[in-house]
């Protein structure tokens, strides 16, 4: 139950190699790239999101909170994407997103703690490991800084010593930072003191990076929506754009959970999404970063199949995800799980394991696969 | 102006002498903050143990005489509108962003002048157990209803206690219950009853989970947002919980819960990991789980077996936890005797650490620990803790700089006399060892 299993686990999976390796060689290569992740808080309703619009069983099991089918954005003859989602529809047609059907894992979990600890740290279901996934990858990237946390916890960034930094405002933050005192490291067996000491030196150590990298930059051309989810991605992408070269980024959109009327609320979260992935895009195309950028999705579970009563959805499993970015070869991804064939609980059955997944997000390795 | 703060005192214990530090080391852990008065009635007790006993019977009682300027006359009873139009939209939105403030500052300051601090920290902790959120539950009443509710069983019995909460309308709400109906049960409630209020994950089946759903439906709400009954969407099956069969109530289930071990296993865990240590000792917890038992789940015993047990008194447990934000500035302001904090203010500054009082940030509640403490919240908290000594008042605190060190501090460290107080008091606040309980 450690690392090295899961290094085993990736590194002889058949069916592709695995982001271990080519984020590795990604990044090896491209001393330049960043992945974005957006963690979507509480288990997005894949089947609201990618619609089987031609399947009446989707209509039958959902009579109050089917998305009609001259509201979908239409892919093909069978399937299309939330009205809420048209910045993607866009992206989609340009072929800057790959759409991933059926993202689950084998025996899923139905609890958002226990199952989104599964997905940080890409363990299997009966697995328990410490550190988030993203730790894996080997970056020789000379960053002092290698990963920012903008929402909610550090999930896949978790168990770095160093290096991982938490930020909710870039100017308050270099402001407070200044007030610190220079401590004196030492380390001590008190876990917890340590803890605080160290955040103390990583907190003089980036800020003094951040500082000197964000002297000279000019204000984003786009600007982004007041939400919280947006204001994330702005610090995001003020980052990238000062080019201080930190590789990994996280954020969070939450309140997924949609167990009742879910339909204004879950268009809401959808558009917030589509909005603010959009006006990142515009940005990093005018500094041209975004070749360099991925951007992935992905949360805890989906929902099910069948509404409850309350007009909503209870916790299920397999979900549609995204990767986009301007290195991304778009298009469909995998096989939509039948929604004739439920497992036992009257959930999807997953075709694609997430930990798969992550090995697409390189345009390199797609082309293989295709 | 810091340098000469020795870390090395870090690694030193015990150096107020035993009975100060076992003091300081209890009143960190079990009320906010220590306070000049608290340390001298504890070392005035007559042994450590008495002084704990008397706590605990002190804190089960709700403290009456404490005077906050809150009515609960000021929230409109819980109800529905009829097609309300924009403006009164309008109007019962801010009304509400008013009772729910006005609700937090009222808890707020009841933990800031309660003389039964330990009281409120159990209510903290049933809050964060039991987990509901004004922004769900949206009625300021049934907010205030849950709270007192935790007042009532803070240290009362958790068997009565598990009943009650499957009553308790905001509990209902908040976790969907009220559209729980037999034809299409809504497992939100029973999932989260099983995962996060009793037995924990892995220790039941999916197929439980659903048993447990049906068993809870038909417990739902009246127009006036009472605990109703509905009989009509309760399903009076046979139902298989964890191996038992009958026609099963959702009390029928919480029995059979109760009867597991593991129910006890759980709940005295996670009470560990609030006021012993965040690692918990095994053999330990069977102990204590084994007297929760016997004692039918009443929590007094149990709470005075584990704090003044040879874990919690242990001399590595000292300052080895971190302060929660609550536990930061409400500890903070009734350690320096600080009454007149702008309570907003404060409650912002929660918010802000990770802490917005009666909103927690999911149904498991703050995480906590190592976590409350990141690059963006330490800064924050040096913050707030710079404000805390720019005013006048702050000054007025009678003591000498060495009993401040000795309230202050969970660890002795050597902190440089200065004629300044102010400057003596910073010294003190924005040390490292301050996060720290």
């Amino acid at each position: 139950m450690n690392r090295r299993t899961l290094l085993k686990y990736l590194a002889f999976s058949t069916l592709t190699l695995p982001l271990i390796l080519n984020a590795n060689e990604n990044i090896q290569k491209n001393k330049n790239a960043k992945l974005i992740l957006i963690e979507l808080k509480g288990g997005n309703d894949g089947l609201n999101t990618l619609i089987p619009y031609a399947d009446p069983l989707y209509y039958k099991h959902r009579p109050n909170i089917a998305i009609q089918e001259k509201d979908v954005l239409k892919l093909n003859a069978n399937l299309g994407l939330h009205p809420s989602l048209k910045e993607l529809k866009e992206l989609f047609d340009l072929g800057e997103i790959a759409i991933f059907q059926g993202v689950g894992y084998e025996n899923p979990n139905r609890s958002h703690f226990r199952s989104i600890e599964i997905w940080d740290t890409a363990s299997k279901s009966n697995e328990y490991l410490d550190d988030g996934w993203v730790k894996s990858i080997k970056i020789q990237n000379t960053s002092n800084i290698k990963g920012v946390v903008l929402g909610a916890e550090y999930g896949p960034l978790s168990g770095f010593e160093n290096g991982i930094i938490k930020i909710e405002n870039i100017n308050s933050f270099l402001n407070k930072s200044k007030k610190l005192p220079n401590n004196l490291y030492l380390s001590s067996n008190n876990d917890a003191l340590e803890h605080i000491l160290r955040t103390e030196i990583e907190i003089k150590n980036s800020a003094l990076k951040l500082e000197e990298k964000l002297k000279n930059t000019k204000p984003l051309k786009h600007s982004f929506e007041k939400n919280n989810f947006a204001q994330q991605m702005h610090i995001a992408t003020q980052l990238i754009n000062a080019k201080t070269n930190i590789p990994f980024y996280k954020t969070s959109l939450a309140s997924f959970d949609t167990h009742q009327n879910q339909l204004n609320p879950h268009a809401n979260l959808l558009k917030q999404l589509s909005q603010a992935i959009y006006t990142l895009r515009q940005n990093l195309i005018e500094s041209g970063e975004w070749e360099n950028t991925t951007i992935m999705t992905y949360s805890e579970f989906g929902r099910r199949v069948e509404e409850n009563a309350s007009k909503g959805t209870d916790h299920g499993t397999a979900s549609v995800h995204f990767v986009i970015g301007g290195n991304v070869q778009g298009g469909l991804k995998g096989v939509y799980p039948p929604l004739s064939q439920l497992d036992s609980n009257r959930d999807l059955i997953y075709t694609t394991d997430f930990k798969e997944m992550y090995s697409f997000s390189d345009r390199h390795e797609t082309a293989k696969l295709m | 102006m810091f340098k000469q703060i020795t870390l090395f005192s870090f690694l030193a214990m015990s150096l107020f002498g035993s009975d100060v530090e076992q003091c300081t080391h209890l009143l960190h852990r079990t009320s906010f903050g220590v306070s000049n008065l608290s340390l001298s009635s504890c070392l005035e007790s007559k042994t450590y143990a008495s002084f704990v006993q008397k706590m605990i019977d002190d804190s089960h009682e709700v403290d009456s005489n404490l005077s906050t300027t809150f009515t609960t006359s000021i929230m409109r009873p819980p109800h529905k509108m009829q097609k309300p139009t924009v403006q009164e939209r309008k109007i019962f939105r801010k009304e509400l962003q008013q009772q729910n403030l006005a609700l937090k500052i009222w808890w707020f300051e009841r933990m800031l002048k309660t003389e039964k601090p330990f009281q409120e920290k159990m209510v903290l902790f049933w809050h964060n157990h039991f987990t509901s959120s004004q922004q769900k539950v949206k009625q300021p009443k049934l907010m205030y209803d849950q709270n007192q509710l935790f007042r009532k069983y803070a240290l009362g019995n958790f068997r009565e206690f598990l009943h009650a909460m499957l009553r308790d309308p905001a509990m209902l709400i908040y976790l969907d219950n009220r559209g729980n109906k037999q034809a299409h049960p809504n497992e939100n409630l029973a999932r989260e009853l099983l995962e996060l209020f009793t037995m924990g994950e892995g220790h039941y089946f999916e197929k439980d989970v659903k048993e447990l759903a049906r068993g809870l439906t038909g417990y739902g709400l009246n127009k006036n947002f009472e605990f109703r009954f509905q009989k009509k969407q309760h399903d009076f099956g046979q139902k298989s919980f964890l191996g038992v069969k009958g026609k099963l109530s959702a009390d029928d289930i919480v029995e059979i819960i109760l009867s597991k071990e593991e129910t006890s296993l759980f709940i005295v865990t996670k009470l560990y990991k609030e006021f012993v240590s965040y690692t918990p000792n095994a053999q330990e917890i069977q102990k204590l789980a084994k007297l929760f038992r016997e004692s039918d789940y009443e929590l007094k015993p149990l709470m005075l077996a584990m704090i003044t047990s040879d874990d919690f008194t242990d001399k590595t447990k000292v300052a080895s936890m971190i302060k929660s934000p609550v536990e930061l500035i409400v500890g903070s302001l009734r350690s320096l005797e600080h009454k007149n904090f702008d309570a907003a203010l404060g409650l912002k500054y929660m918010n802000t650490l990770g802490q917005n009082l009666l909103n927690p940030p999911n149904v498991k509640g703050w995480s906590g620990g190592k976590r409350w403490i990141d690059a963006n919240t330490l800064l924050i908290r040096k913050e707030f803790l710079y404000k805390l000594t720019r005013g006048d008042e702050i000054m007025q605190i009678p003591l000498e700089q060495n009993r401040l060190t000795q309230i202050l501090l969970p660890l002795k460290v050597y902190i440089t006399p200065t004629e300044d107080k102010k400057k003596y008091l910073d010294l003190i606040l924005q040390h490292p060892t301050y996060q720290l309980k």
